[in-house]
């Protein structure tokens, strides 16, 4: 059994570390989702017809709870606002990352379509499985995700 | 080249071997309690499965109505992944845990009131800010209540009101937007549903524009009124002063109406689904929020009549963004005069045989400049100085006890299909206050009633009511 988590965890801490960092605030919350993903799978007690499911169901139950953190973020925190100018503290990465920056302000479903098409070299089909959608919508989040970025990382230039 | 760049990138996010390791012993801790041991095996479970649905078309009973094809939901809209969202209970179980969830009637919990004492009185508050001059005063329309009764939430206590609501006495600000409503035309209509066509992998080429309503518009006192309605098969505009109304469309053997009007669209599907509201948000959030996108929350709303039975209120699926001033827009519900950017408002039949979605677009409301804003303290002096909207007509005593305290948005009355939404939603402080002289005995103990009073959370320099009292009942 140890040698079970051992293998998990060496295996996909990184990759989940790095989904989670594209959607909270600081290492300590991402770190905090990997550990939750992982007891997750060792709660529900899951067999997984392979590596590729294994991976693509911690995957997503990594989002998931990433979509958990951001929702409760109102609910404990304090700011003020002056005028309209208010920025959600999940924006906040240090500079050595720029492009993690440019990708974090694209909607969800376009940083994890980016994330895992490129980072992971995961195929379209199985980004479908992973993010429960149609492949036409895949394609167009990856479409309009690349697009976005052009334009930022132009207008950066 | 990008993809370099970013896994360059990426690859030193890492985890230190220290945390790893750490993981792994948490992971043994909680295997010692829970006594499972997982295996990778064959002849499993599969990871993934499509939920089997059945779509039949239909015409709903509103005027906007929409069925989707079973062929289009089971290919383009759902796929279904119990594994990864293992807090949907089978459908076999429902009734048990609804009753389990909702029938006790929970222990009264000791929560925040307030009282005058918290409130900054009117004479006692600073100058409020002087009109800039800039913009002309909101104008907010409101209308008498008689005749309609009142607001009112019947719980057994204050804490069963779960609305998710984001006011905060911490959170402080300033100043707040104002959402202005304006309808969509013809471009805005397709733009919208080449949205919902996008997201469901569907093209222009599947669907076919079959009728197009126009409306003739005449003032009527304060508001605008139908005069004369036309029928075309074209985009074409027949009179000059026409206005478009509503579009129809056949999609693959559904049917889809957009209104202008209501700048809404109503979607009726015919479906097997779990009968409890808490499970239809859940329902929802995992198949039909690709419509909002991923980022969404859901709650339930939920409250009894006057005989004990408890019932549910629609069950609200919406965005977040990540603005608070949109947050608050988008979570404001409890009267159909809020408008909501982005959300689905949900409802079925007692059978879990059908689903009524109505979604907003996000391109109806525009933030509008931030105008000054007065903190709950500075509302709830205006409270107690008789100076809020009610439906309840009936002044509040020095010595009421407000139990909770939300912000909300508020948008005047309208009566469609003939009238239209016009101006603005303010945002509003929203106090519950407990009518004492509405209480029943049930079995399960003391039903009480909430009245509902509102100050509006703009600088009263700045808002300019007419008529008496708004009604704000659903």
């Amino acid at each position: 059994m140890e040698k079970y988590f051992e293998r998990i965890v060496y295996t996909y801490s990184d990759s989940l570390y790095r989904i989670c960092m594209h959607y909270v605030k600081n290492t300590a919350d991402a770190q905090d989702i990997v550990q939750q993903t992982f007891v997750k799978l060792i709660e529900k007690n899951i067999n997984f017809e392979s590596r590729e499911h294994e991976k693509a169901w911690l995957i997503r139950v990594c989002i998931n709870l990433c979509k958990d953190h951001l929702k409760s973020s109102w609910h404990s925190r304090v700011f003020s606002i002056q005028d309209q100018e208010f920025t959600s503290p999940e924006y906040n990465i240090p500079d050595q990352y720029p492009l993690l920056n440019y990708i974090r302000t694209l909607p969800p479903n376009q940083r994890t379509a980016i994330y895992l098409f490129y980072y992971e070299d995961m195929p379209v089909n199985e980004i479908c499985t992973v993010m429960g959608a149609k492949q036409n919508t895949v394609l167009s989040w990856l479409r309009r995700g690349r697009k976005a970025l052009k334009k930022m990382i132009k207008e950066e230039l | 080249m990008f993809k370099d760049d970013y896994k360059k990138e990426l690859d030193r996010i890492t985890l230190t071997d220290e945390f790893k390791q750490q993981t792994v012993q948490l992971l043994k801790d909680t295997a010692a309690q829970a006594k499972n041991l997982p295996s990778t095996a064959k002849n499993t479970v599969p990871f993934s499965k499509k939920r089997n649905l059945r779509i039949a078309a239909g015409f709903g009973v509103m005027i906007l109505s929409a069925v989707m094809g079973a062929y289009f939901l089971q290919n383009y809209f759902i796929k279904t992944d119990n594994s990864a969202n293992e807090t949907v209970p089978q459908q076999e179980t429902v009734v048990a845990d609804k009753e389990k969830q909702y029938d006790a009637a929970p222990a009264q919990t000791k929560s925040r009131v307030y009282t005058i004492n918290d409130a900054i009185m009117p004479e006692d508050s600073a100058d409020t800010v002087a009109h800039n001059g800039k913009m002309d005063k909101v104008q907010f329309n409101t209308e008498s209540g008689e005749g309609y009764g009142f607001e009112g939430y019947q719980l057994y206590d204050i804490s069963r009101l779960s609305t998710n609501n984001l006011f905060g006495e911490d959170i402080v600000f300033d100043s707040l937007p104002l959402y202005e409503f304006s309808p969509m035309d013809y471009e805005d209509i397709r733009a919208e549903f080449r949205h919902i066509l996008d997201i469901t992998g569907m093209t222009e080429e599947d669907i076919n524009y079959t009728e197009y309503q126009w409306v003739e518009i005449v003032d009527d006192g304060d508001r605008k009124v139908i005069n004369r309605t036309i029928e075309t098969d074209t985009a074409e505009k027949p009179t000059e002063t026409a206005q478009l109304y509503t579009v129809k469309v056949d999609m693959t053997g559904g049917l889809v109406y957009i209104s202008h009007a209501l700048s809404e669209i109503d979607l009726y599907l015919y479906d097997a689904v779990p009968v409890t509201d808490e499970l239809l948000g859940q329902y929802a959030m995992e198949n039909y929020t690709r419509l909002l996108g991923e980022n969404t929350e859901s709650y339930v709303y939920d409250t009894y009549n006057i005989y004990g039975e408890q019932h549910f209120f629609p069950h609200y699926v919406h965005t977040i963004t990540g603005d608070y001033a949109r947050d608050v827009f988008n979570n404001s519900a409890g009267a159909t005069l809020v408008w909501k950017l982005d959300d689905l408002w949900m409802s079925h039949n007692d059978k879990g045989e059908n689903i009524h979605f109505q979604y907003t677009p996000e391109s109806c409301y525009t933030a509008t400049e931030s105008l000054p804003a007065i903190s709950w303290q500075q509302a709830l002096g205006m409270l107690y100085n008789g100076e809020y909207l009610s439906s309840r007509p009936e002044p509040l005593a020095e010595d009421t006890v407000v139990e909770k305290i939300e912000l909300v948005y508020k948008a005047p009355p309208y009566y469609p299909p003939a009238d239209y939404r016009a101006g603005y939603a303010l945002p509003f402080y929203k106090f519950y206050v407990e009518l004492p002289e509405y209480t029943w005995e049930t079995d399960k103990g003391i039903l009480k009633t909430y009245g509902a009073y509102y100050v509006c959370a703009i600088d009263p320099g700045y808002v300019e009511y007419t008529d008496g009292y708004v009604n704000f009942n659903m």
